[in-house]
């Protein structure tokens, strides 16, 4: 069979595509908007064995939303953290919102497990490195200023856990208009 | 070895069960009166006292524990 092809650059075809020809159907096109980024490194180091918990000292504040309608992204990368010898052991790491200066709220899970983290059987070994990366989309329905910090905890006071031996950690957050 | 993980390592030793924060490194006797205890929480985050509760935790039997690293 014969095929033809078109260079719609020469052609100027304009107009819509109908999904029965393999388009969209739609009319217009109103992409996502990157509103705002900002983004902050912290090399400071935090050591615990605290089962609460406590701060990495990351810190990211986002200014003045658009919008109410508008998300939040935020990644964060840790720096490389160390455990001490601390069989059957977890570190969980998660976000603390602070919308207006109205308190912190925790955004990870509601056991209060975070969104990641490290998990170290009964197998003998000697000291371990660890990282934790996560991305989570917050919608904070609010103008305000928006404070997200990064926090972490162990789940037994028996643990130790260095956030910050070595490197730097980053936190970015991008705000997405609806 | 990194001073940061002698500091946990000697905790450890003197008593595996006490809660901390510590921000940096531990050195001197001024860096450990410097540590946080955690004494509760707040809203699932640590609350934190200066005033060391935990009677086998002095700076001398931390340091000593540390030389030995």
């Amino acid at each position: 069979m014969a095929i033809s092809k078109i260079d719609i650059s020469k052609a100027g075809i304009t107009g819509t595509l109908a999904a029965a020809n393999g388009g969209t159907g739609a009319t217009s096109f109103s992409p996502g908007k990157i509103g705002q980024v900002v983004s902050t490194t912290n090399s400071s180091s935090v050591s615990t064995s605290s089962t609460t918990f406590v701060t990495t000292g990351l810190s990211v504040t986002v200014p003045s939303l658009t919008a109410t309608s508008s998300k939040v992204l935020i990644q964060v990368d840790s720096p490389t953290c160390y455990e001490d010898n601390s069989p059957n052991s977890y570190v969980y790491c998660t976000l603390y919102a602070n919308i207006g200066s109205a308190g912190d709220t925790d955004l990870g899970a509601s056991s209060s497990k975070g969104f990641s983290g490290w998990y170290e059987s009964g197998v003998a070994y000697g000291d371990l490195g660890w990282n934790a990366s996560f991305n989570f989309l917050h919608s904070p329905s609010s103008t305000a200023d928006v404070v997200y910090t990064v926090y972490f905890r162990t789940n037994t006071s028996s643990a130790s856990y260095v956030w910050g031996l070595e490197g730097q950690g980053t936190i970015t957050a991008m705000e997405i208009l609806a | 070895m990194d001073q940061k993980i002698k500091i946990i390592k000697a905790l450890r030793t003197l008593k595996s069960n006490a809660e901390y924060v510590i921000t940096g490194s531990v050195v001197t006797e001024e860096d450990f009166n410097n540590i946080g205890w955690v004494t509760g929480e707040s809203n699932g985050i640590a609350i934190t006292t200066k005033t060391n509760p935990h009677s086998e935790i002095t700076w001398a039997a931390v340091k000593a524990e540390m030389d030995k690293l």
